[in-house]
């Protein structure tokens, strides 16, 4: 029973490492990539799309430069912060 | 207001700054100590993206589309995060190709095909003439607002332009360098990213504070004015171009040919990339802060009498603040020029790399034996590119009238370039992509492009018969520019960008899945897709290893330039023999490698590869080479078909490990059962001893015939006794190889009469008849006499205790065979069955008996048999079917290998086999004592 273990943990090890062609970072990435869109689609962007004002400021644009903000936010925490990775894949 | 004069002065100190920041990039860049290759370097030479259209014209589409300005620049950040992904693919392959624009990229990909890169450096020229014409139209109009003139005919921008193209020739072509990096062009160029950022947000913050009393304020004021009001609200119908707006923004940030030459090729280390992915997009939101309030501020300002283009200028204007005005005249100067710069750089290494230089060799101009110096015609033709590519620019800035706003010029543009999105991203990703594809693709999408922006913008401007927007082409309805297929619920920009994504994908995949890649593109698609899974550079021209390394120097040096191309193959030289060694063959194959690399950077690859196949011998690529490129897959392959191999061997190895173990375990319990047997053998004869002698013992009086008979129970039962240790003791010895071995020669017959005379008594009483079925001819052997007699005793009396038949007979046979002398002893009983017939000669194994319970005698006679028959090298066996019977064979060699001794006397005793064995041991004892050593 141990024999088989060991070969399987060794077989997972091995794909680990040459199959899986997508890192944990170019994963967030891509994720964050579709968070955007979302943040920036139409039944999103509706809901702002009213007359109002949040300190002075029409809501539909505080909401667009806070979500662009945002983004740009988990993009420097994703590349300063968990980039475990930094030239291979 | 200004001077003209000052102004103009202004804008040359600024310019003349540029060539200083420029001259000191490159000093430093050959000093070794870099100061634009850093993330923070790199990410402001990015923002070239912004350009003159950013900081006039945001202001100006906001003035009248609301939150129409921004996609232009959401549309970045989110295709930034994807950076990661494509940028850095885009730039390993260019990096280790040597590829130089946008358009070589594609004719790269594509088997370096020189119509694609045509293709794709006449849409990228034709996109890019409008594009740099609104920036000297942007530069104009900024002079005309700054100096307060109406009419000058356009000199600044004239003087602008020549200075640019300047500036372009000098730190763009200065020389033909291979790795196409212009250290002091970027340094500029980061120091005009840094002017417009701060300028704008200097006016911006100016207008919003000083002018305004700050967000609130303006936003308060705006709402009072009806023509303002929808700015803020956002029309779901509104979504479809803000959604197309950031598409293109987002696929053009990479395509555009300057962004590509920022991003691609000038960049220094891909992990720069990292920190480039976020401040990119923060210098895009910081850029975007104030547009909205400076477009309020100047419909509030101005009301409708200005365009809405001009308001970053006319404000700080109209507020009297010279030197903000200067500066922000500046801010816009570097905005524009820094496009014009990089884009006219990059767009003549395409004209040259992928228009003229392909054309010249097709035409057979640039012919290798030619006497012209290379890399002076190759200078010349990317400076006259440069002049021709403003001048063409500016052409188009006189003669376009002004009625189109920055905003639509710079769409148009984009929309050109957007078209390469399929075949750039496709192949990158899809290696079934073809070349047929790719053009198919992309003139698909320009010729919709053409029709529905191009061909329009020119009727709107008067050039064109302004019939075509409202009547369509020839006169079809559905042929109307605005309106294809009658489809009119589009902005001009959506409908054109929908229908030209359409066709150019549509054409791209259906004719890349029905077309045949050729070698040179399935080779290119490898080299591409799968660039992150090979650790170099795959081979370029399919050689035979016929090339003279004399040629391929020649060749870089006709194309380099002698200095260049000996400081080049120096340098392969040195890493070529740290990496080879003395290998001479696979050198060469480096050189070929390296050497259209290296032409590639300076004539484009389609061409590269043509001039380098010119010197070598072409032929088709070696199946050792298409090994070598799918060597990656091929050794991930292996790897896991070595190891399912393993594993299988693995569950092999540990099932005959849990054989062996049943078997051990069995063996155990065997061995556990037969000490109880034994023990239970010796009990019975003891006890009926000691019962025995008891009696005698107590009862004095025992008739003497009883006693006679008690006596002669006992001395029955201690044979019994001493055969059971017998056997045990014999089967000890054999197993430990320590019996000694009485080898001599006989003859067989006798010896078989003398076993089966010891037997007869018993078989009488048992009414069992013992046949012998002698041989034709007396046969001889050499072996150990007794121990035969041992083994015919022990399998005579196995077959008498298995016949219980009373008048069925055993038969003995014996005859020569091969070199062997067979016996056989059949008997007619139960036989044995085909499971038991495998155990039956291993030690301590009985056969089950049902009839009787518990098998009879130790279970080791056949055990015994057996190592006695193989250590005269023969061999013993047994045929048997259930009910039928059983017969036992054996053959022993005639001529024993054993050594032979002169022993031939007869045991008087052997005719009793049991005191046979007994006997030897006393013999053997006798034979040991006085030499030990024999032994």
């Amino acid at each position: 029973m141990k024999v088989c273990l060991g070969s399987l943990s060794s077989i997972r090890n091995f794909t680990n490492r040459t199959y899986n062609p997508v890192s944990m970072k170019s994963q967030r990435l891509i994720a964050l990539f579709f968070f955007g869109l979302t943040l920036f689609s139409y039944p999103i962007i509706n809901l702002f799309g009213y007359e109002g004002k949040v300190a002075g400021i029409p809501v539909l644009y505080l909401y667009i430069f806070v979500a662009w903000l945002l983004i740009i936010v988990l993009m420097a925490l994703m590349a300063e912060y968990f980039s475990d990775i930094h030239s291979n894949e | 207001m200004l001077p003209a004069w000052v102004t103009l002065l202004i804008a040359m100190l600024y310019l003349a700054l540029l060539f200083a920041i420029a001259w000191w990039g490159d000093r430093r860049a050959e000093q070794g100590r870099s100061i634009v290759g850093n993330a923070y370097g790199y990410a402001l030479s990015l923002a070239v993206y912004c350009t003159a259209w950013t900081f006039y014209g945001s202001v100006g589409r906001a003035a009248s589309e609301g939150i129409g300005f921004l996609p232009i620049f959401v549309g970045p950040t989110l295709m930034m995060p994807l950076s990661w992904l494509i940028l850095r693919k885009m730039i390993r392959i260019s990096k280790r190709y040597r590829i130089t624009s946008i358009a070589d990229f594609v004719a790269s990909r594509y088997g370096k095909s020189a119509t694609l890169g045509g293709i794709i450096t006449i849409i990228a020229v034709l996109g890019g003439i409008p594009y740099i014409a609104l920036q000297l139209k942007a530069i104009s109009y900024s002079f005309l607002i700054i100096t307060g003139t109406t009419d000058t005919g356009g000199q600044t921008a004239f003087y602008v332009a020549f200075t640019l193209a300047l500036f372009a020739i000098l730190f763009g072509t200065r020389h033909l360098n291979p790795l196409e990096r212009h250290e002091g062009m970027v340094a500029a160029i980061t120091f005009e990213s840094i002017v417009k950022l701060l300028t704008f947000l200097l006016v911006g913050g100016f207008v919003t504070y000083g002018m305004f009393d700050g967000y609130a304020d303006i936003f308060t004021r705006a709402e009072g004015i009806p023509a303002l009001e929808n700015l803020f609200r956002f029309e779901p119908a509104a979504y479809s171009d803000l959604m197309w707006m950031t598409i293109l923004s987002g696929l053009v940030v990479v395509l555009l040919p300057r962004q590509f030459h920022m991003a691609v090729v000038e960049n220094v280390s891909e992990a720069h990339i990292s920190k480039a992915m976020w401040l990119f997009p923060l210098y895009l939101l910081l850029i975007n802060l104030f547009v909205l309030p400076i477009a309020l501020g100047g419909r509030i300002y101005f009301g409708n009498t200005q365009a809405a283009d001009g308001f970053v200028l006319a404000l700080p204007i109209a507020a009297d603040q010279s030197f903000i005005s200067v500066l922000t005249f500046l801010g816009g100067l570097s905005a524009a020029t820094g496009m014009v710069i990089v884009a006219t750089i990059t767009l003549s290494t395409m004209v040259s790399n992928d228009l003229i230089v392909p054309t010249l060799l097709r035409l057979r101009k640039l012919d290798i034996g030619d006497r012209m110096v290379v890399p002076r015609f190759l200078l010349l033709i990317r400076r006259t590119a440069i002049i021709g590519i403003i001048a063409l620019g500016y052409g188009y800035f006189k003669l376009v009238p002004t009625s189109y706003t920055l905003v639509n010029l710079g769409l148009i543009s984009f929309a050109a370039i957007a078209q390469f999105a399929p075949a750039v991203f496709g192949g990158l990703f899809w290696k079934q992509a073809t070349k047929l594809g790719a053009m198919s693709g992309v003139l698909a999408g320009s010729c919709i492009w053409g029709v529905t922006l191009l061909i329009p913008s020119l009727a709107e401007s008067g050039w064109v018969s302004n019939s075509v927007i409202t009547d369509g082409y020839f006169g079809l309805t559905w042929l109307r520019p605005y309106a294809l297929f009658g489809q009119t619920d589009y902005s001009s920009l959506s409908h054109s960008l929908f229908w030209s994504f359409l066709f150019n994908i549509v054409a791209f995949v259906g004719v890349s899945l029905f077309t045949k890649q050729s070698f040179e593109e399935q080779k290119q698609a490898f080299a591409f897709v799968d660039v992150f899974k090979q650790k170099q550079a795959l081979p370029g021209v399919a050689w035979k290893g016929q090339a003279r390394a004399e040629d391929l120097e020649n060749l870089l040096k006709r194309f380099l330039g002698r200095r260049r191309s000996t400081e080049l193959l120096t340098r392969f030289h040195q890493q070529v023999k740290l990496a080879l060694g003395t290998n001479h063959s696979s050198e060469l194959a480096e050189l070929v490698q390296f050497t259209e690399t290296q032409l590639s950077a300076v004539i484009g690859s389609a061409s590269a590869r043509v001039m380098v196949a010119s010197v070598v011998k072409e032929g088709p690529l070696a199946i050792e080479e298409l090994m070598h490129m799918l060597d990656e897959t091929r050794q991930v392959i292996q790897y896991s078909r070595e190891l399912e191999e393993k594993s299988r061997a693995l569950e092999l190895a540990s099932a005959e490990l849990r054989k062996a173990n049943d078997q051990l375990k069995e063996l155990d319990k065997m061995k556990d059962d037969f000490v109880s047997t034994v023990t239970h053998e010796l009990r019975t004869p003891l006890t009926s001893i000691r019962a025995l002698t008891e009696i005698i013992l107590l009862n004095e009086g025992l008739p003497v015939e009883q006693r006679k008979e008690f006596l002669q129970l006992i001395i029955r039962e201690s044979e019994r006794l001493t055969r059971l240790i017998n056997d045990v003791l014999d089967m000890e010895k054999t197993e430990s190889d320590s019996v000694e071995w009485l080898i001599s020669e006989f003859e067989v017959m006798p010896v078989i009469e003398e076993a089966t005379r010891s037997l007869q008594a018993l078989a009488a009483q048992k009414k069992v008849g013992i046949l012998l079925v002698p041989p034709e001819f007396p046969i001889m052997l050499q072996a150990d006499r007794d121990r035969l007699i041992q083994v015919l005793v022990n399998l005579l009396s196995n077959a008498l205790k298995f016949s219980d038949d009373t008048g069925s007979s055993i038969y003995v046979s014996v005859r020569k065979e091969e070199g062997n002398v067979l016996f056989c002893i059949r008997d007619e009983g139960v036989g044995i069955s085909e499971e038991e017939q495998k155990l039956i000669f291993e030690k301590f194994h009985q056969v089950a008996h049902t009839q009787k319970g518990r098998p009879t005698g130790s279970g080791l006679g056949l055990a015994i048999c057996q190592r006695i028959v193989a250590a005269h090298q023969g061999r013993i066996w047994v045929e048997s079917v259930l009910g039928k019977g059983a017969t036992f064979c054996f053959t022993l060699p005639i001529e024993s290998a054993l050594p032979l001794r002169n022993n031939d006397l007869a045991d008087p005793n052997s005719t009793l086999p049991l005191a046979t064995v007994f006997n030897r041991k006393k013999h053997s004892s006798l034979h040991k004592t006085p030499n030990p050593a024999s032994s």
